[in-house]
């Protein structure tokens, strides 16, 4: 079982990425508003994928990358957000963040942006 | 690829030349060393074989010698062991020896240690040692009894033994002679063998050097012309291509070759060693510049996905600017990752185009299908309104424009016309823009409020500058030139529709023609203009996007008799008058709510005939005029001091309402917010010889009063234009 944790601030978002998501063996073990939130949830659940807004309020998702990275190194994180935060999502690359999905954002990207991050295998 | 399988070819050919040549060499050297230890092992053999028949020689004389001293001694009655015992083991020398020669075996050597001869073969020896054998056998026989017998015996075989011997030493010795000098000739010849094989193999081992130099010369040449033909295929590549293409290594230094397109899209040359972000530094602006040295820096993170990166390229279309910003290209730039054949990555290959022609084509395109899709949304946007109602429109848009233009030319043509005329300027044309807005909006006609309010920004904008220049001007002729042209293409657009209406449907035509040989008011006959469904519209569109609830009656209207000027005004004035109410008046639903107040407000419009003219009644259940709000606006523009206002009571500060440039909106919209209306509202009424005035009760109410004169002058009505 591959354990999926959904970080973004937007309410429509979060729901609709919990209704998207059909990848065979993901579980969705949480949902989180902010990076904070992320980070107790990270801790409790410890999840394999994260999806990650990075225009958060309290902590926002590059700090929120670093802290996951942090309490897990091979943690895949896909950043979700809009083509406007180009330079954002490539910090986040940097910091690294494995992927990158942009907002506005169909089922079947959402799943094969998934599934592609599943699949690429690190060097 | 094919220049790689020829490499790989060549590759393998070259060491296995280098192979066969260096086993040939083994081969020889050690051919010529065997040879050398074989015959040279033999010619040790055959000195020994050439010493001992020179002893054989010696030995036979001995022999000779030794039974004449023994003879001598037997007569002399002397001393016989001595000669007897040197007689025999000269003759047993002699005789292990010569057998040894003869068929092969060990002999004492001169050092009297045994040694191994072999049988001699050639055909001159072999000679010499059956002759000797010949001789030696019956020397032998005799010598038996001597060297073995008992005195006596001895004594009686001496004298026969010594004449044989006598007889015979020469011929023994000769053959010895003959078989030293036998072998003496084989090791000559076998020396002269040996230097044969080394002469031989030395040739050998030359002309393998040779072969193998001259293959080497060969194949050296031809891999050179080979690289020298990828070279200069490289090169071709390189000097045709239209990509601009370069390499870049881990340090993000650009590599020495490269393709010369590179050099005309940067307008620059000798890249080599160039750093690349310091390159695109000089031709994008700062922000791409950090955008791109981040994303160059995650392209050397190998985890990171090549799809992924590809996808985050910032400088896919970048716009960059040559010689100082004098010239500026559209440029694409892409970026491979170059592997090495350990999988490592090393270099970036990056690929620049200049795509200026497809970009300006694209804009092009757009451009145009702007401009169609700007006709459709006019054509849409006019379709609902009346074409009679929609020329009126026009026509006076199109006198507002004129003399917006005019006022504009006016000033422009003062070539030092002082600051405070510009700003007199934009005073004079700033409500006539505003009305035109209005009326656009009561016909929703977006297209022409959205330039309205675009060019009120503009003067408005201007308004708030210290100082006008003449220039500043400049931007507003461009605007109202657009907004003249819309006017212009509307009509046009107006005649069309009106023409194919008149192709499917004749009847209105009559009516059409008809209205021609009427006066001009009966055909723009404004009856539509005061009904009250199109306010409802208005006020209807004002409460949705100020998140109000309002519901507007209107009665009386039809008993009005105005047309022309006054008909216009008035409805300017309503206008003014209902956006005021709705989004001055009018509060939220909550407010309202809390307020103890109906959700949606209600403005009710109501015109009636009075005895000395007509009495038309605007009046909102809002929140009234707030003093307090005033004041605080007033404050705001900055044009009474918070001291001169305290003075002020409420009847004063009422009256600010007719002030120009006054607003208590938060935000400018293009609902409200500019302090534009009922200043202008007043001067319309009151030059139609009208009267303005208001009642209120914060809280409560707000209400407008327009009180018109009953008789108009012709004039007034319009029908100077007949």
């Amino acid at each position: 079982m591959i354990k999926l944790l959904i970080v973004d601030d937007s309410n429509i978002i979060r729901r609709k990425i919990e209704r998207s998501v059909s990848v065979a063996g993901l579980t969705i073990v949480g949902t989180a508003a902010n990076g904070v939130e992320a980070v107790k949830m990270f801790k409790q659940h410890t999840p394999d994928l994260v999806t990650m807004d990075l225009t958060m309020p309290e902590m926002d998702g590059l700090e929120a990358v670093t802290a996951l990275l942090a309490l897990k190194s091979d943690t895949r994180i896909l950043v979700v957000s809009a083509l406007a935060d180009k330079t954002t999502a490539i910090e986040a690359i940097r910091r690294g963040a494995r992927g990158f999905l942009c907002k506005p954002f169909t089922d079947k990207e959402l799943n094969d942006a998934l599934v592609e991050l599943l699949e690429f295998d690190v060097r | 690829m094919k220049t790689s399988t020829a490499h790989a070819r060549s590759g393998l050919s070259k060491y296995r030349t280098i192979v066969v040549s260096i086993a040939l060499f083994i081969v020889f050297d050690l051919g010529v060393l065997v040879m050398n230890f074989y015959i040279s092992s033999q010619i040790t053999k055959d000195a020994i074989g050439v010493n001992l028949a020179g002893r054989q020689r010696m030995l036979s004389q001995r022999t000779a010698k030794t039974l004449l001293q023994l003879q001598n001694a037997t007569q002399n009655s002397g001393d016989v062991e001595k000669p007897l015992e040197e007689l025999r083991k000269t003759f047993n020398l002699f005789d292990g020896t010569l057998r040894s020669f003869n068929e092969g075996g060990q002999a004492v050597g001169g050092d009297g240690k045994p040694v191994i001869l072999e049988r001699v073969d050639d055909p001159a020896g072999r000679a010499a040692i059956e002759k000797a054998f010949a001789v030696w056998t019956p020397y032998r026989e005799k010598l038996q009894p001597v060297l073995t017998g008992d005195v006596p015996a001895r004594v009686a075989a001496l004298p026969d033994v010594v004449s044989y011997a006598l007889a015979n030493n020469v011929q023994i010795l000769d053959q010895m002679n003959f078989l030293t000098t036998a072998l003496e000739h084989m090791a000559s010849a076998k020396a002269d063998r040996l230097r044969l094989i080394q002469v031989g193999g030395i040739t050998l081992a030359l002309m393998n050097f040779f072969v193998i130099l001259f293959h080497f010369i060969r194949q050296l040449r031809e891999s050179d012309a080979m690289a020298e033909a990828a070279r200069r295929e490289t090169q071709d590549i390189l000097e045709s291509v239209s990509e601009g293409l370069m390499l870049l290594d881990r340090d993000l230094k650009i590599g020495d070759q490269y393709s010369r397109s590179l050099e005309t899209i940067f307008n620059r040359q000798n890249f080599g060693g160039c750093s690349f972000p310091e390159m695109l530094r000089e031709v994008v602006p700062e922000k791409i510049y950090k955008e791109a040295s981040d994303y160059l820096d995650i392209l050397f993170k190998e985890h990171v996905n090549i799809k992924l990166v590809a996808s985050l390229n910032p400088l896919g279309k970048v716009h960059a600017y040559f010689d100082y910003g004098q010239q500026s290209k559209y440029l694409a730039f892409q970026f491979s990752r170059v592997h090495n054949k350990d999988r490592k990555l090393f270099h970036l290959l990056v690929t620049v185009k200049d795509i200026t022609a497809q970009v300006m084509l694209e804009n092009e395109l757009e451009q145009s299908q702007k401009q169609a899709e700007e006709k459709v949304n006019m054509m849409l946007g006019i379709l609902h309104v009346e074409p009679p109602v929609l020329r009126e429109f026009l026509d006076r848009a199109d006198r507002s424009l004129r003399e917006v233009n005019d006022t504009l030319k006016r000033y422009g043509s003062k070539r030092r016309a002082r600051d405070d005329q510009y700003g007199q300027v934009l005073q004079d044309i700033f409500p006539i823009v505003h009305t035109l807005k209005g009326e656009a909006a009561l016909l929703e006609l977006a297209l022409f409020v959205d330039k309205a309010h675009a060019f009120e920004d503009t003067i408005s904008e201007l308004r708030g500058r210290a100082n006008v220049s003449g220039d500043d001007l400049l931007s507003l002729t461009v605007k109202l030139d657009k907004l003249m042209s819309d006017v212009q293409a509307v009509r046009e657009m107006v005649e069309r529709i009106t023409s194919l209406k008149e192709t499917f449907d004749p009847a209105p035509a009559t009516t059409e023609a008809a209205s021609v040989k009427l006066p001009k008011v009966a055909s723009v006959a404004p009856a539509p203009l005061l009904a009250s469904d199109e306010f409802q519209r208005l006020a209807q569109k004002l409460a949705d996007d100020q998140g109000k609830q309002v519901s507007l009656a209107a009665h009386g209207f039809e008993t009005l008799a105005l047309v022309g000027e006054a008909a216009a005004t008035l409805r300017d004035a309503l206008v003014q008058l209902v956006r005021n109410a709705v989004v001055h008046g009018i509060e939220v639903p909550q407010e309202r709510t809390r307020a103890g107040k109906a959700a949606a407000g209600t403005v009710r419009l109501h015109a009636k005939a009075a005895a000395d003219g007509y009495e038309i009644i605007c009046h909102d259940d809002g929140r009234g005029l707030d003093a307090e709000r005033l004041r605080a606006a007033a404050l705001k523009s900055g044009r009474w001091s918070a001291e001169e206002l305290s003075g002020w009571d409420e009847h004063r500060l009422r009256g600010l309402v007719f002030e120009s440039g006054l607003s208590t909106a938060e935000a400018v919209t293009t609902a409200a917010g500019r302090g534009v209306g009922m200043d202008v509202v007043k001067r319309k009424v009151e030059a139609l010889g009208g009267h303005l005035a208001f009642a209120t009760q914060p809280g409560h109410y707000c209400a407008w009063r327009i009180t018109l004169p009953g008789v108009l002058g012709l004039d007034q009505l319009g029908f100077k234009a007949a």
